[in-house]
């Protein structure tokens, strides 16, 4: 059918989609525009057209360094962090997926499951929050020692908290929802292959070694792929709101530092070059991982 | 259940210690909130246990401005911003959802491409200033009309109807506009719902976006003062008169009841949560 004809016979269609082509042109496409200025040494005031362009300066910078930051400062806090959620957040999940698996009273499973979910769905700023009511300066772990005659403590101020914290709290709020699909694919697994597992006399640990646990090693792989893909940007919202000054050298990742540079700061150019620059690292360890899981003879995510 | 049978020792020690610990975790997961939804109520704000019951921290967090304020913007940006969410995602959803319509893979695939790229928080912010949302709601309404992920979730449930409705329709001299808004949307309330709790979770729990695009402290959502009070412990807040007629309440009840009114609607709304949720969790996973 040629296009004029379509589109007076979907005229209706068509009108459906004007909000939807108006959104994506003026909050997703206009904004792609301003990735330009990551060359450019720009001001609000003379836009786009009248700002001096610069070349990879800005980029240049960022390997350079300036007075408030290093850039393998900003570098091995994201990596560190995303790292500590990769070996300490990512199997617990996994593994606590595989108990409430062995739970047969579904009661008491669903229970547990309304208990684990909960934290999903509590904001990052009331999740902080209860974090400050229980271990702030003034909070209820401190209440609790003074009265026991101890000294206070201050893990919230105390940067040698702030990671073992970051990786407890995203247990707390994800470790339960994250189950799911684990669970999904459990479901799947036929109780026929238990029962002959059990005929040729195979313990509750053969079983989940051999039959159990290939049921989800795909789902573990996708999921390790995708999280390579925000590995970068690792919780944002949790770490700005726990991060003080206390804890800055340690809490400045790439996201709260692009913050601090192009919003508070208004250095727009330099921090729009390190969201690029931010973005083409993200990018390249999707790639890789998905490379290497092929190699290694699993599918992928593409 | 084969397995359930013939049971060794060490199988029921395991599974003993496996109930015991499942319970042990889903407990510590939820003791923070019960603790505080207790102390809320509580006289003495659990200072020495629950000793009497009462609603003045309540009443406190009620009488003040900066406070009762930010919970009916809370409630404004929930109900608005969902409300836009859904009349862009739905037109758009059962637009993209006829297979029949020329240009739809090209749609199709500008929503995946965006999906994967942001163009990131400084181009969105310099967007959100030119066109001069910078301390309206807007700003907080606009840029998240669409999530992609949620439009995908209810074009496929529109793809799942079946085609015979809107053909005899079309023959009644029904429009596209009006077969979506007659007929399909009344057999359709289940995805609306579900479409609905999503956006309105993540409305009621957005946190960065009013900080990002809100200076006005008049126009901040209750998250934005729950950080103010209780992890940056700034003060200013309250009202002289409140504070004298409530002296008595305990700063911490305070606290506490300012957690449990950020969250009430969550947890009110959460056995639908759970439901659904799960459902489209398992929708977004594809491969899972």
């Amino acid at each position: 059918m040629p296009l004029s004809r379509a589109l007076v016979r979907y005229r209706w269609l068509y009108i459906m989609l004007i909000p939807m082509l108006a959104y994506y042109l003026i909050f997703k496409v206009y904004p792609a525009a301003y990735l330009v200025i990551a060359f450019q040494d720009y001001w609000p005031t003379t836009g786009i057209t009248g700002s001096k362009w610069v070349g990879l300066a800005n980029f240049a910078k960022i390997f350079k360094g300036t007075a408030t930051f290093s850039f393998w400062q900003l570098f091995s806090n994201t990596l560190i962090l995303a790292v500590y959620n990769l070996i300490f957040y990512f199997p617990v999940p996994i593994i606590l997926a595989l108990l409430l698996n062995e739970v047969k009273r579904l009661g008491y499973k669903k229970a547990v499951q309304s208990m684990v979910y909960l934290p999903h769905f509590l904001s990052w700023s009331v999740l902080v929050g209860l974090v400050y009511v229980f271990l702030g300066s003034t909070g209820l772990v401190n209440k609790f020692l003074t009265q026991a005659g101890r000294p206070n403590i201050a893990p919230l101020m105390d940067p040698q908290w702030f990671r073992p914290l970051i990786v407890i709290e995203a247990i707390w709020k994800e470790a339960g929802w994250g189950t799911i699909i684990y669970l999904a694919a459990l479901s799947g697994v036929d109780e026929q292959l238990y029962e002959a597992a059990v005929v040729d006399g195979a313990n509750r640990w053969k079983q989940l070694w051999h039959i159990t646990f290939p049921a989800i090693r795909g789902t573990i792989i996708t999921l390790f792929i995708l999280r390579m893909g925000s590995f970068m940007d690792t919780g944002f919202e949790q770490i700005y709101l726990m991060s003080n000054s206390k804890n800055r050298t340690l809490s400045q990742v790439f996201d709260t530092y692009i913050y601090e540079e192009g919003i508070r700061k208004a250095h727009y150019s330099f921090s729009t070059a390190l969201g690029i620059f931010k973005s083409i690292i993200s990018l390249i360890l999707v790639i890789s991982t998905n490379k290497i899981a092929n190699l290694v003879g699993e599918e992928g995510v593409y | 259940m084969a397995m359930v049978k013939n049971r060794s020792a060490g199988s029921r020690i395991f599974d003993i210690f496996n109930y015991i610990l499942l319970g042990f975790i889903g407990l510590v997961m939820i003791f923070p909130l019960v603790f505080v939804i207790l102390g809320s109520l509580s006289v003495t704000g659990m200072v020495g246990g629950f000793t009497a019951f009462s609603w003045d921290a309540y009443k406190f967090v009620f009488a003040t401005k900066a406070l009762s304020r930010s919970t009916v913007n809370s409630i404004i940006i929930t109900v608005c911003g969902t409300a836009i969410n859904i009349f862009f995602t739905s037109f758009t959803a059962y637009a993209l959802s006829k297979k029949f319509l020329p240009g739809r893979g090209a749609l199709m695939g500008m929503v995946i491409f965006f999906m994967l790229f942001n163009p990131g928080m400084i181009p969105n912010f310099l967007t959100v200033n030119s066109l001069g949302l910078l301390d309206t709601w807007w700003a907080v309404w606009l840029p998240t009309a669409i999530s992609a992920y949620n439009m995908i979730i209810m074009k496929n449930f529109f793809q799942g109807l079946p085609d015979s409705i809107e053909e005899s329709a079309e023959i009644d001299g029904c429009n596209y506009l009006q077969v979506f808004l007659r007929i399909v949307l009344p057999i359709s309330k289940a995805s609306f719902a579900t479409i609905i709790l999503f956006y309105a979770v993540s409305h009621w729990n957005s946190y960065f976006t009013a900080m990002l695009y809100l200076n006005d402290d008049k126009k901040w959502p209750i998250q934005v003062w729950l950080r103010q009070i209780i992890v940056l412990s700034v003060g200013g807040w309250s009202d002289k008169d409140t504070l004298s007629e409530y002296a008595k309440v305990p700063q911490d009840s305070v606290k506490y009841a300012v957690i449990v009114v950020s969250t009430l609607p969550i947890i009110i709304v959460y056995p639908f949560l759970q439901k659904y949720f799960a459902k489209g969790a398992l929708l977004g996973s594809g491969k899972g």
